[in-house]
């Protein structure tokens, strides 16, 4: 009984160092930018009232992990506003990988550019 | 920060203080040890678990009025206490012979092997005999935690905010959830607006799965409402939460198991989960795998130390707490009840012991869990999943998903440990020197089957949950099975543990064998 427990408790111990090693090795620091999220957006969580519902508009479109992430990356930092696709709300939120001519792109969305932030960041408002 | 600590402190304070009714009466007859860490753990997530089911419906009905929750937290924590000096002061006075209900005599006298402390052949006074062992074990407990805290420290360090689904749902729903309540009219958006909340179940929540249950993000969001009065929310809430459900984990099997198979045993159980690689990985993603898995231990653990009247009813209300964790906590409430339900039907025929009072009080304690669960499934967020759509008969006849799904499964079960050991060594290596039970009128099988049943049933469904998905299959099992088998894989340590003989009868067997030699 003893050499049994004797090698059970030398397995775990060594399961746990492994688990160590693999650990240590492989965790790769914030993959997805969120980390960097709230300070890029800072600008925007200022300007927008913690209430309210703001659409989205980006270069990165569809289903892709990019998109995918810049999105759901951005909506957790500017939570608890609500953060949801398209265009047609009073605040919307420009997420841009590239940079691009916003004033240009913005009346073709009925949008107006409240504020551009710089870093890919540009708060519309819809236009009047 | 402080007031965040001092949020989790008094959840896992008024967990602890539930905790001691039902377990404060083992201390004598069970090791110490094992019913204080048994206490502790499952106080932790009891505790978290009721304060985040009463700050979530203290929100739905008093928008506004937060404090009086922690009013109520506050005044039930100091009552519990009260209630357990006045216990213990009772029980320090001089006795009559008690009176038993006929209901709790009937039932006690069917319950095998109640702990005698008076019994000089008990099993806590023969563990005595294995102290250095006890120590050993636990020293290599405590390393291997210590290990696993170090691996976890730096993927905290690194990507304090989690993996994906802690950020896009988990911790997401949480800051909805901690934000302050608003009137109707506050929301300032073009759309009908609920309180801020609300958000955390919205239709407009697309990809994050809104439907699923809250009880982790309204845990975080409990501790980050009491501390902040804005954003930033301290990402120490959701890592410190997740830690603590993994420290609960491993302390109610190695608790549980040790009160019911013996202090070695339960050690061994415990280091088998420290030392696997799988479920220390989940730990820092700050998901609910962990918490579930927790859930699930502990309710099986209650089930497995039934001695009283009371416990079944616990055993029930950490399956419900499971149930408003993840949908796979009411997938287990389902087996759970279907399984008592069986073993009732059986009934004393076939386990000499009747379960049928046991399958009551345990639907009875799963109810604030599956009630929450099924209020906020069926008017909150209506819009839920697509597991029952039309062609689910057909997905479960495709030969083609199964044999998808049974490879994940069984490739994750594999790669449970961490490099090449796989934890079910550690079990093996116990198993050798301890053997298999062989007295059932001694040692009743029926926790044991119970346990195996529930642990097999549970896998069953998993595979049948990914076959009948609408999602592709591969996909659907490389996304998941490694996370559902974090989730199974206590509930198999513990129907393995239940199997093997308490390391302690060698210390009565092994002294009367020497005897008998000429």
């Amino acid at each position: 009984m003893k050499a049994a427990l004797i090698a059970a408790a030398v397995l775990a111990v060594w399961g746990a160092i492994e688990g160590f090693q693999i650990e240590s090795e492989s965790n790769a620091g914030d993959p997805y930018l969120v980390n960097v999220q709230p300070a890029r957006l800072a600008g925007v969580m200022e300007a927008v009232p913690r209430t309210a519902v703001v659409g989205y508009v980006s270069d990165l479109q569809g289903s892709s992990a990019a998109a995918q992430a810049m999105f759901n990356s951005a909506r957790y930092a500017l939570a608890p506003r609500l953060l949801v696709e398209g265009t047609d709300r009073d605040w919307v939120l420009g997420n841009f990988a590239k940079p691009a001519d916003y004033a240009a792109m913005a009346p073709e969305r009925r949008l107006r550019v409240v504020q551009d932030f710089g870093n890919g960041v540009v708060l519309f408002g819809r236009a009047k | 920060m402080i007031a965040a600590a001092s949020c989790l402190i008094l959840a896992i304070a008024l967990g602890c203080a539930a905790m001691s009714r039902p377990l404060g009466c083992l201390i004598g007859p069970q090791p110490r040890w094992a019913v204080i860490v048994l206490m502790i753990g499952a106080g932790a997530i009891f505790g978290i678990g009721a304060t985040s089911i009463l700050f979530f419906a203290a929100d739905l009905l008093a928008p506004g009025f937060r404090w009086m929750e922690l009013v109520v937290e506050i005044t039930v924590l100091a009552w519990l206490i009260y209630a357990s000096v006045q216990r213990r002061r009772k029980m320090e006075r001089p006795d009559p012979e008690p009176i038993a209900t006929p209901a709790e005599s009937n039932l006690e006298s069917k319950l095998p092997s109640r702990p005698k402390s008076a019994n000089p052949k008990s099993p806590n006074l023969k563990s005595q005999a294995r102290g250095p062992l006890n120590l050993m074990m636990a020293g290599a407990l405590l390393v291997a935690l210590t290990l696993a805290t170090g691996a976890m420290s730096k993927a905290w360090d690194l990507n304090p905010q989690g993996n994906w689904d802690a950020w896009s749902i988990w911790n997401l729903r949480a800051k909805f959830l901690a934000a302050p309540s608003m009137g109707p009219n506050d929301a300032g958006s073009n759309t009908a607006s609920p309180a801020t909340a609300a958000r955390a179940w919205s239709p407009l929540l697309t990809g994050t799965h809104p439907e699923y249950p809250l009880l982790l993000s309204g845990a975080v969001a409990r501790c980050w409402a009491f501390s902040t009065s804005g954003s930033p929310m301290p990402d120490a809430v959701p890592i410190s939460i997740g830690y603590l459900f993994f420290l609960s984990l491993i302390a109610v099997v190695t608790g549980g198991i040790a009160i019911a198979r013996g202090s070695l045993a339960g050690l061994v159980a415990g280091l088998t989960l420290a030392s696997t690689g799988a479920l220390l990985h989940e730990v820092p993603s700050q998901y609910a795998d962990v918490p579930l898995a927790a859930y699930l231990a502990c309710s099986v653990v209650f089930l497995l130390i039934d001695r009283s009247i009371w416990r079944p009813i616990w055993a029930g209300v950490f399956a419900g707490f499971a149930a408003w964790t993840k949908d796979e906590g009411a997938l287990f409430c389902v087996v759970l009840v279907i399984l008592l339900a069986a073993v009732s039907v059986r009934g004393r025929s076939a386990w000499n012991h009747s379960r049928r009072p046991d399958l009551l009080r345990v639907i009875l304690g799963m109810l604030p869990g599956t009630l929450t669960f099924g209020l906020f499934k069926a008017f909150l967020a209506p819009h839920g999943t697509a597991q029952f759509s039309a062609g689910t008969l057909s997905r479960f006849a495709n030969g083609g998903r199964w044999e998808v799904v049974l490879a994940g499964v069984g490739s994750q079960i594999v790669s449970l440990g961490a490099g090449w050991l796989h934890p079910v060594f550690i079990v093996a290596a116990f198993a050798i020197g301890a053997g298999f039970r062989t007295d059932s009128r001694r040692d009743p099988y029926f926790p044991a089957f119970l346990c195996t049943a529930l642990a097999a049933a549970m896998l069953g469904a998993y595979c049948v949950a990914m076959v009948t998905s609408p999602d592709d299959a591969a996909w659907q099992t490389g996304t998941a099975a490694g996370r559902l088998m974090v989730q199974w894989w206590p509930l198999a340590v513990i129907a393995m543990m239940v199997w093997l003989r308490p390391a302690e009868e060698l210390a009565i067997v092994e002294p009367s064998a020497k005897n008998k030699r000429p």
